[in-house]
């Protein structure tokens, strides 16, 4: 009896076995393969430096925009005529086009190391009046680092659309800064104002 | 003698079981010894018909690649002339950045690419960026993903890393030699880093991501369309329907 009960344990485990065996053929390993690829970019980046040459030459104020820095921009600027007495302003240049925010945009890159073309600030005394002896020609001109757009088309209208924040650092001590929020503050460029020559 | 004998050994089950393990083994047996008739004189050249190999190609260039018997790194190097020499990196500009899959191996495969892209500071000045910094947006790093052409990016809304994380599945099986579409065609950084201003320590104004490096990865990853659905959850851990001719698959 003890015997037999062994030998039908081991015909049932043979059987169990045999039978798990049959299965066995189909747990293969899956070809998979893969590779890997990175790479990086470091980005420089700058603001541009700018620089004004004004002439007056027979009472016509001539402008040139100078980019003295290593990055390419965009330039515009806005030129006033504070007389005692009435004028009549004309402005002009090549590519030079005023927009309705008074400003005189000029619509080329304005390439590192190069220069703008003449932007001439000319006046006439509409009333016959006296002319003074002298007056400014206040010109304030802005630049901003230039910005493609998707269409990898250098963009004027997006690169004066940017408009920084300014994230202040902790340790300032500046009153209004000392939360460290954002504040904003203009066009992300440099302005900088000079005072015209002297009229006739 | 005879109650004795029949009490020591069930005769009748043995012969029964015996006979259905030998049945058993012959079937097994017999589609072996077919199956090696058939492919014994071509024996060794179907091991290397079974060879799986995957290449990244950027730009029509082969940047990375698992091919068998070719002796080229796994781990490549992407951006590496994205900015023409004679150039200046400006943001905003889109730079061609197409990136495919090859089939380099012998059989069918369906194919993945894991794409991570996030910003890192050089720390040591040995001009490898080293430090990832979280707190800046991996989505200013705006690679063009291609989306109607056989890539699927996975629905990924559960995980809070998926900024930085794209998981891109290509719907097609890549036969031997051939490459997939590509899944992207430019990379540019957004303008807006243009906006992140900061006042410097001497107070002067500096950009904030100036000295930063964009970093793109990728990881491509294939596995055999035979069983293709138990093969992709095995390898990659997702459900994936397979169509019926076994040249497509859709995520589930």
């Amino acid at each position: 009896m003890k015997k037999s009960r062994i030998g039908k344990t081991a015909l049932i485990a043979a059987a169990v076995t045999l039978t798990a065996s049959l299965s066995v053929g189909s747990a293969l390993a899956y070809f998979t393969t893969y590779c890997t690829a990175e790479g990086s970019y470091t980005l420089t980046m700058g603001f541009p430096e700018t620089d004004i040459d004004e002439d007056v030459i027979d009472g016509v104020k001539h402008v040139i925009i100078k980019n003295t820095g290593d990055y390419d921009c965009f330039v515009r600027v806005k030129a006033f005529v504070s007389s005692p007495v009435d004028v009549d302003e004309k402005y002009e240049g090549d590519s030079w086009e005023q927009r309705s925010d008074g400003y005189w945009y000029y619509t080329p890159v304005l390439t590192a190391g190069t220069n703008s073309q003449e932007f001439l600030v000319s006046f006439e005394y509409p009333g016959g009046e006296d002319a003074p002896d002298s007056f400014d020609i206040i010109v304030v001109y802005e630049s901003v680092p230039v910005l493609y757009n998707e269409n990898g088309e250098a963009d004027m209208e997006l690169s004066w659309n940017n408009t920084a924040s300014i994230i202040t650092g902790e340790t300032t001590t500046e009153p209004d800064t000392e939360t460290g929020t954002e504040i904003e503050a203009d066009a992300g460029g440099d302005t900088e104002t000079t005072t015209g020559q002297e009229g006739e | 003698m005879r109650k004795k004998k029949k009490n020591s050994f069930p005769v009748k089950p043995a012969l029964l079981l015996g006979a259905a393990a030998v049945l058993l083994l012959g079937s097994t047996v017999g589609s072996t010894r077919a199956a090696l008739t058939i492919y014994s004189e071509n024996y060794t050249a179907q091991v290397s018909m079974s060879n799986i190999g995957v290449a990244l190609v950027e730009n029509d260039e082969i940047v990375s690649q698992q091919t068998y018997g070719v002796d080229a790194s796994t781990e490549g190097t992407l951006l590496e002339n994205m900015v023409p020499e004679d150039q200046k990196f400006t943001p905003g500009y889109p730079y061609k950045e197409e990136l495919k899959v090859q089939n380099t191996g012998d059989i069918d495969t369906f194919v993945r690419v894991i794409l991570s892209r996030s910003w890192q500071k050089d720390t040591n000045e040995d001009s490898i960026p080293d430090t990832k910094d979280t707190e800046l947006s991996p989505l200013l790093i705006d690679l063009n993903l291609l989306e109607d052409s056989g890539w699927v990016v996975a629905e990924d809304e559960d995980v809070d890393y998926s900024d930085e994380r794209i998981v891109l599945y290509y719907t097609k099986a890549l036969a031997p030699e051939e490459t997939s579409a590509a899944l992207s065609d430019v990379i540019r950084i957004s303008p807006e880093i243009a906006q992140s201003v900061k006042v410097g320590d001497d107070g002067k104004y500096e950009y904030v991501y100036n000295g930063y490096s964009f970093c793109l990865e990728a990881e491509v990853d294939a596995v055999q369309t035979h069983n293709a659905a138990d093969a992709i959850k095995s390898a990659w851990g997702v459900d994936v329907t397979v169509s019926d001719d076994g040249s497509t698959i859709t995520l589930q």
